[in-house]
């Protein structure tokens, strides 16, 4: 089963869920927050990167200036000068429309390097998979779907914030979304942006509210929505001191096996 | 020739805006002899694009004949496509366009460099994409070229 765990809001609490669930499930972790990936302050060992390209056009032979590729491209990345035409990589979003249309096949797909998909060992056990984005780069998405193609059937994905390209990209495949909120009108706000997102991608979800015991009742708020809320971890200090030490939440395992036994009775 | 001006609304008695790739219009004025002969205003269809606003806008210009562009600044994208096409630019925000014209006809006005990243950011990034189609003939990466020439 992949479980992914999503927000909205960003800071709720994700990588601190889905690095204690992995951890007590015995489930293998995915970072899927390719642009700032943070599960790697918990999970450390000996890496292991592979690159991930993606193609990008280049001119070739025969090119007659006609501007058919300039007309098609919906990003602005070509440009068709008096005598050549110039490509913008940095730009391009890979869609392959020009090298498709150039009416004198003059245009051919080269690769450029996006970012990176790294394994982290243990010894000779994977611990953690995250992708790396290189500075720059137009999307997320190219690297993880290259962290995709190797997961097992089971995960726990971090997912990234928000509710955009990569975001979806990461529940995509998912079983089952967690969505993580804290007790804030802020989160519960940008929550349901994200339930949105994920009940039209057909996939079952429940929330579990980090920070646990603040005044604003963002469970009340679920329950009247039909949202199910399958964890709670209490808001506490000395949570927060083993966080930003880069430890477990041993203290609390139990709060995550029972997050792990309730999404295997609903999903 | 043609000299074309970034403005919000148009028209010789316009001002002449601060940015380019996301003006809303380009003031174009065809002058020969010294003497203004014809005004044309045209909309810029990219300037709420998610990105290449800049690299379009400069596309406009060259798809428009335009010799030489008056505005406030540019990214080096947008530079770097009207330096390969042999368009100058020349600062001219806070004037009207009919201002503008006379003083770079009697050339008091100031070129514009690119801004952010200049020359190093420049060469790098354009240095491949634009270098290795252009770079023969503008020289390794604008960003160096443009000194050179």
């Amino acid at each position: 089963m992949r479980i992914a765990v999503a927000s909205g809001k960003g800071g709720t609490g994700k990588t601190t869920v889905a690095v204690n669930l992995s951890a007590f499930s015995g489930l293998p972790l995915y970072d899927c927050d390719v642009e700032e990936p943070n599960a790697r302050v918990f999970v450390k060992g000996e890496e292991k990167s592979k690159p991930v390209f993606r193609p990008v056009p280049e001119l070739g032979e025969g090119c007659d200036l006609c501007g058919v590729c300039k007309d098609v491209c919906q990003y602005n990345a070509v440009v068709v000068l008096k005598d050549t035409v110039v490509f913008f990589p940095e730009i391009c979003h890979s869609c392959g429309a020009c090298v498709y249309l150039c009416p004198k096949n003059a245009i051919r797909e080269v690769n450029r390097e996006v970012g990176k998909v790294i394994d982290v060992y243990k010894g000779k056990k994977k611990v953690l998979t995250y992708g790396l984005l290189n500075i720059g780069e137009v999307s997320p998405v190219p690297v993880i779907k290259a962290m995709k193609k190797e997961m097992e059937r089971d995960a726990v994905i971090d997912c990234p914030p928000g509710v955009s390209c990569p975001m979806v990209e990461s529940v995509r495949d998912a079983d089952f979304v967690i969505l993580v909120a804290e007790p804030t009108p802020f989160s519960f706000h940008d929550m349901k942006i994200a339930a949105e997102v994920v009940k039209e991608l057909g996939k079952p979800f429940g929330v579990v509210i980090n920070k646990y015991g603040l005044p604003y009742d963002v469970e009340g708020k679920c329950k009247e929505l039909g949202y199910e809320v399958v964890g709670r971890i209490p808001f506490s200090r000395e949570i927060a001191e083993m966080y930003s030490k880069g430890m477990l939440l041993e203290n609390v395992r139990d709060v995550f096996e029972e997050i792990y036994d309730r999404i295997r009775e609903v999903a | 020739m043609k000299i074309a001006a970034s403005t919000a609304k148009g028209g010789l008695d316009d001002v002449v805006i601060e940015i380019f790739g996301r003006a809303p219009c380009f003031t174009i004025v065809e002058v020969d002899g010294g003497e203004i002969r014809n005004v044309e205003v045209v909309k810029n269809e990219n300037a709420m694009a998610s990105g290449g606003a800049g690299i379009a806008a400069a596309q406009l210009m060259i798809d428009r004949g335009v010799s030489l562009v008056l505005t406030g600044n540019l990214g080096p994208n947008a530079y770097n496509v009207l330096s390969s096409a042999g368009i100058n630019v020349y600062r001219a925000a806070g004037m009207t366009v009919r201002d503008a014209i006379n003083k770079l006809l009697s050339g008091g006005l100031e070129t514009v460099a690119p801004s952010g990243g200049g020359g190093r950011g420049m060469g790098r990034g354009m240095g491949r994409g634009m270098g290795r189609g252009m770079g023969r003939g503008m020289g390794g990466g604008a960003g160096r070229g443009m000194g050179r020439w």
